[in-house]
């Protein structure tokens, strides 16, 4: 058997898409019978880069392509996203503070904080093809 | 993503969460809870059946509370499983609203008097 497995798929942009890639980033980790908070952590790194490229790439009317790809390495898991749209480098937005009361709360800015909390080696690169972002979930951190 | 009501004496009332509030089901429930946190004084949602939740998710939950706040109003959310509590301490939520695990709580929460 090999040490790495790995799946591709593409997808669109778009809320409908990115909900599907959920559902398949869900049942490959499944599968793979990886740790229940690995499988959630893989689902909350996609969703929130995938969230960035919809807000932030592509049009209404022409979405920005997605190509995810998972590799399992043991029990740890690895994400490749490239996206086809602007350049958007993840490793270099800061996180805003957290306020102390609801009032003052901002709405957003939370996905890479979260991205953060369940991924380690996160990577970015740029070419002809788009954002590539690369990262992984190990198990139990 | 579904929302369920499940009481309503007016000034508060109480709703489930019910599946994932990725980016699709956050925007399958905006406007039913945008609408109630406009309307009442106090809100429950009931979390036990949420099973996914990304920060989309939580910005239409912080959305919620700040339109309760502003009208000296409260949201409180109850029973979240412990991977979605873990999203939500990330978040900050806990610092922000009562997160709690029992009917009992959430009324007192509300500053009600205990349901039953």
């Amino acid at each position: 058997m090999a040490d790495v497995e790995a799946q591709t798929r593409d997808f669109h942009a778009t809320r409908e898409q990115v909900s599907a890639a959920d559902t398949w980033v869900e049942q490959v980790c499944l599968e793979w019978g990886l740790a229940e908070r690995t499988v959630f952590g893989a689902r909350i790194c996609v969703a929130e880069i995938a969230a960035n490229v919809i807000e932030h790439g592509g049009t209404f009317a022409e979405p920005a392509q997605l190509s995810i790809t998972l590799r399992r390495r043991g029990r740890d898991l690895e994400i490749e996203i490239t996206d086809s749209s602007r350049p958007f480098d993840p490793t270099t937005v800061t996180d805003r503070p957290l306020s102390s009361s609801i009032d003052t709360a901002q709405i957003g800015g939370l996905g890479l904080r979260l991205v953060r909390s369940y991924a380690s080696d996160i990577a970015y690169r740029r070419d002809g093809s788009g954002n590539h972002v690369t990262l992984r979930v190990p198990e139990g951190v | 993503m579904q929302i369920v009501t499940s009481e309503d004496s007016g000034a508060t009332a109480r709703v489930a969460l019910q599946g994932r509030m990725d980016i699709a089901g956050a925007e399958a429930i905006a406007l039913p809870l945008a609408t109630l946190a406009g309307a009442k004084q106090g809100l429950i949602v009931d979390m036990s059946g949420v099973s996914f939740i990304a920060s989309i998710g939580i910005r239409h939950l912080v959305t919620a509370a700040k339109s309760l706040s502003r009208r000296g109003g409260r949201l409180v959310l109850l029973s979240p499983t412990a991977l979605v509590t873990e999203v939500l301490t990330t978040s900050g939520l806990t610092d922000l609203l009562p997160i709690v695990q029992s009917d009992a709580e959430a009324s007192a929460a509300l500053d009600l008097p205990p349901r039953g």
